[in-house]
């Protein structure tokens, strides 16, 4: 499968990797894992608490290239965006986006899930 | 679990496995979705005697493989060789136990609503935190170290997969009982993630 | 039943073996059993074998040897070995390989393909004529760890040479079953055998299990690139050091120079494996160089010792892939020649903590295993059956260089895996999958196979298509593809790209081109040889046509008057099947006229016996 440069370089130089301050209240941590394979993603979220939209997202993986590239993506798309925006991120948006074969697909899943994870973390604990 | 008792679609004998008539010693033609119980010809049950299953394996595999087809019409030929492709699947499947029991989860679990991503709680935070540590530990070329931790794991892999049977056993007493599928479920998920970070450590002598 | 032989395609040595009335054997006696693996140009044809053999010094840069070494690979995968041979190598399209023949312009190309096919072709022959059969398949063996590419390239080679291959069978595998099956040998027949193959080119170690008539192969590993010729090479080496210190200017670039070396190098080899040293001479008379020295067993030993830690490494990996221990191993089985050196089976001993066997003739065991292997295929038996297994994973190229197993290593064959692809964009009617085999990680570490393109999809939106891939490995361990498109039900065209080896166009091509050149004379040859025994059977019936008339009724006599003329009329004939068949019925009608004319004395007093009872 030819994959396009953008994605090659999504994998081998994986943008916002990383940690942000858990105990931080606008930063939202989202621990997810693909029982497929047994590996697992963190992905966090720190949210402007004034316009409620992403200004920094940073993640670690213990996973495959797809899995790596896949949640680079992912937080690239978060920041900028609103929650609920971010929310609406789909595991397919990803495949299309990376040209991910059947075998992979499940590591774009990780992805989506940790951004869910992050979010439904973060509005838990601003919760009014 | 009901048996439907398929015969051989040429002497009508109730067969032992699907794939292969041991009475008129003829090759069956079979569905694609074939169970693998039915392909070895046991019940659907956790409970199997590796040794029957052994023996099953070589008495189907001295009559479907291509080997014996050499001279036989390409139909027969090619029926052998996906009916030996299917018989070595399902035999390496039914083998290992780990595999049997996600394998025969799928089966049992087809009308029920598991959760497929179940982990017990705090699981996946402790996951996260092993492949960091196992991160600095291959860094550091901590040799003592990683042979402690995959010990460790070793271990708790080990009592999970003793769990299998007992649960298996449960669930076919109380089979309204779904709770007890779901923990199976969580099981072999939560064996997976161990068996990722063994991956990881590397073979030491 | 059709006979089916078998063929050990050796680096160095290749021979054929059968199953004959009184068991399994190499076919031919002495010099005629075995055929060297080289060959040499001349004129417009190929010396092969023994002839070719005794050109390797006068002639290098037209002989070619250890052709297997270059089948299925590319001139990248070779490294050091391009240098090393004496004969010439390039790459032509699709980083083909073809061994180049000439000083200049015109030069002639030859794929290793059609080189071992030469070498089958010569098998072929020697084996019809021992036989006095024509012989149309055989079971040829492969290293276990030849990946499907190296598999391919020799079916490859039996196509081209006129050959049906009727399975490929893994070597270490093949040697198994000759010593599993061989009544004489003290080999448990129940448990966990190691066989380790050591030949000219290849290294194998594989692990069976043995119980009842199934021999399983639990797991292999191995190393294409490792033989005996590696350890003649590590020789080599010391050899142009030695020389240098004494004759600074010595060149050892050219061809005859790089055989001398080559020869000299094995021979000591040899010697050392029966002597503790060894003297030997070196002549370069070009350069005015003659040199004499010893060599020392020890010396030999260290040598070669990190080649054969590499082996124990592998046998270390195939252990852990089988879950096994070295206390686990019943029986230890040795294969190859250059398992008869002592250092190496010292070594083997020591690692597995056990003496090995060696009983069989170590050069012969793989070819009567073949042969054995192509008795049951060709139906003459059914009382054993051997599993083997896919000794590298298969599986495609996915993001950012990386390898997706869809059918892992150690796999008992013939196996199925599918895997569902889809499109990404709107009316995409095509999808390009990339197939690679090994067991690392990155593509970049493992062999491309392929690529496979997916056509004829129809028009839908994007992640719509569900196309169902089928990855099929047969029973000799070779890959197929196939696809079909599973909501509309049509089978997708799918068109498989191999990156090495050739295309069934080019092999089609390349049969054509030498039907041209060679006639097939086994027919003609045959023809002759049966009219001869016609003549020797017509003499016979004459000569003893006085006992028929007193010891064979009327109508037998009739009978054999009768094919007498039938027999007479085939002679005529251009069928030598025909002439061969109607001499079989002959026979059969005069059997009791032979058994008379040879027996009387005895049949006449049994005669009087019952007479008189
Ligand atoms: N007595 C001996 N001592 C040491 N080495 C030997 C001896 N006899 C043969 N050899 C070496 O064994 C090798 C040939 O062995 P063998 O015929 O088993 O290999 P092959 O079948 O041609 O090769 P492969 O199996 O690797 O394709 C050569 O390298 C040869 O030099
Ligand atoms: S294989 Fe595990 S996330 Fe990709
Ligand atoms: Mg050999």
């Amino acid at each position: 499968m030819a994959y396009s440069e953008k994605v090659i370089d999504h994998y081998s130089e994986p943008r916002n990797v990383g940690s942000l301050d858990k105990s931080d209240l606008n930063v939202g941590t989202g621990l997810v894992g693909a029982p497929e394979c047994g590996d697992v993603m963190k992905l966090q979220i720190k949210v402007d608490p004034e316009t409620k939209e992403i200004i920094d997202a940073k993640f670690k993986t213990f996973g495959c290239g797809s899995a790596i590239a896949s949640s680079s993506l992912a937080t690239e798309w978060v920041k900028g965006k609103s929650i609920d925006e971010a929310m609406s991120i789909q595991n397919t948006d990803i495949v299309e986006e990376l040209s991910l074969p059947p075998v992979k697909i499940h590591c774009s899943v990780l992805a989506e899930d940790a951004i869910k994870a992050a979010i439904s973390d973060y509005k838990s604990r601003n919760q009014d | 679990m009901a048996f439907d008792e398929p015969a051989c679609h040429t002497c009508e004998t109730t067969l032992v496995s699907r794939l292969f008539c041991f009475s008129c010693n003829a090759l069956q033609p079979f569905p694609r979705e074939i169970d693998f119980f039915e392909v070895l010809g046991f019940p659907v049950s956790f409970e199997l005697k590796s040794v029957e299953l052994e023996e099953r394996y070589q008495q189907l595999s001295l009559e479907l493989h291509p080997d014996f087809y050499g001279s036989a019409p390409e139909a027969e030929q090619l029926l052998s060789e996906t009916a030996s492709a299917i018989l070595n699947t399902a035999y390496k499947t039914l083998h290992e136990p780990t595999l049997r029991a996600g394998y025969l989860l799928h089966l049992l679990a087809e009308k029920q609503q598991l959760d497929e991503r179940s982990l017990p709680e705090g699981f996946l935070a402790e996951m996260f935190f092993l492949q960091e540590e196992l991160d600095e530990l291959l860094d550091s070329v901590n040799s003592v170290e990683l042979s402690a931790m995959h010990d460790d794991l070793q271990n708790r892999k080990i009592d999970i997969e003793a769990d299998y049977a007992p649960l298996f056993k449960k669930h076919e007493d109380h089979p309204e009982n779904s709770g007890i599928l779901q923990q199976l479920q969580t099981h072999l998920n939560a064996e997976r993630y161990l068996r990722r970070l063994l991956e990881r450590i590397p073979a030491t002598d | 039943m059709k006979r089916i032989i078998g063929i050990d395609l050796g680096t160095t040595n290749s021979l054929c073996a059968t199953v004959f009335e009184e068991g399994p054997e190499v076919i031919g006696e002495g010099e005629n059993a075995v055929t060297p693996s080289v060959l040499s140009r001349i004129d417009s044809g190929w010396l092969v074998g023994q002839e070719a053999q005794k050109r390797r010094i006068s002639n290098p840069e037209n002989t070619v040897f250890s052709i297997k070494r270059l089948m299925g690979r590319d001139l990248e995968e070779l490294g050091e070995l391009v240098n090393e041979l004496p004969y010439k190598i390039v790459e032509g399209d699709r980083k083909l390989l073809k061994v180049r023949i000439g000083e200049s312009e015109p030069y002639q190309d030859f794929t290793p393909q059609e080189l071992s096919a030469e070498i089958l072709k010569k098998i072929k022959q020697r084996a019809e004529t021992a036989l006095g059969e024509s012989v149309e398949k055989a079971v040829i063996t492969v290293p276990a760890y030849f990946d499907d590419a190296q598999r391919q390239a020799t079916r490859a080679a039996a196509e081209i040479a006129g050959l049906e291959v009727a399975r490929i069978i893994n070597e270490p595998t093949a040697a198994a079953i000759a010593y599993g099956l061989d009544e004489k040998q003290d080999l448990q027949k129940d448990g966990h055998v190691a066989v380790y193959d050591l030949g000219g080119g290849t290294f194998d170690i594989s692990i069976l299990k043995l119980s009842g008539k199934i021999f399983k192969v639990v797991a292999t590993h191995g190393n294409t690139q490792l033989g005996g010729d590696d350890f003649d090479q590590a020789l080599v080496d010391i050899l142009k050091k030695r020389i240098l210190q004494q004759h600074p200017q010595a060149q050892f670039d050219d061809p005859a120079s790089k055989q001398i070396l080559k020869k000299t190098a094995e021979s000591i080899k040899i010697e050392l494996s029966f002597s503790p040293e060894t003297a030997y001479t070196l002549d370069f008379p070009k350069q005015d160089i003659s040199f004499t020295d010893n060599f020392k067993v020890e010396d030999f030993e260290s040598l070669i010792s990190p080649l054969v830690d590499e082996t124990l490494e592998s046998c270390r990996h195939v252990l852990k892939q089988a879950k096994l221990t070295q206390e686990q191993i019943d029986e230890v089985v040795l294969v190859g020649g250059s398992t008869v050196v002592p250092g190496v089976r010292r070594k083997i001993e020591t690692f597995f903590g056990r003496s090995p066997h060696v009983a069989i003739d170590p050069y012969k065991v793989v070819a009567i295993g073949a042969g054995i292997q192509g008795h049951l295929l060709a139906g003459g038996r059914r009382d054993f059956l051997l599993l083997d297994v896919i000794p590298l994973a298969l599986g495609i190229e996915t993001l950012g260089g990386t390898f997706s197993k869809i059918i892992t290593g150690n796999t008992t064959i013939p196996v199925e895996e599918s895997e569902t692809f889809t499109t990404n964009v709107d009316d995409q009617t095509s999808i390009d999958v990339n197939i690679y085999q090994g067991e690392r990680e990155l593509i970049k570490d493992c062999r491309a196979l392929g690529q496979f393109k997916l056509r004829g999809i129809p028009p839908m939106k994007g992640g719509f298509p569900l196309v169902e891939v089928m990855f099929r490995v047969d029973a000799n361990g070779i890959l197929t593809v196939s696809a079909s498109e599973k909501r509309s039900g049509k089978k997708a065209e799918i068109e498989v790209i191999p990156f090495h080896g050739l295309t069934q166009f080019e092999i089609e091509r390349i049969m054509d081109d030498s039907f041209e050149n060679a006639i097939d004379d086994f027919n003609e040859r045959q023809l002759i040889e049966f009219r001869l025994t016609a003549e020797r059977v017509f003499q016979g019936i004459e000569h003893n046509w006085n006992v028929a008339e007193s010891a064979l009724s009327e109508t037998e006599r009739d009978k054999i008057r009768m094919q007498m003329e039938v027999v007479r009329q085939s002679i005529k004939g251009q069928d030598s099947q025909a002439l061969k068949a109607q001499l079989d019925t002959l026979g059969e009608l005069t059997r009791p006229l032979a058994d008379t004319a040879m027996g009387r004395s005895i049949l006449t007093e049994l005669q009087g016996e019952s007479a008189d009872s």
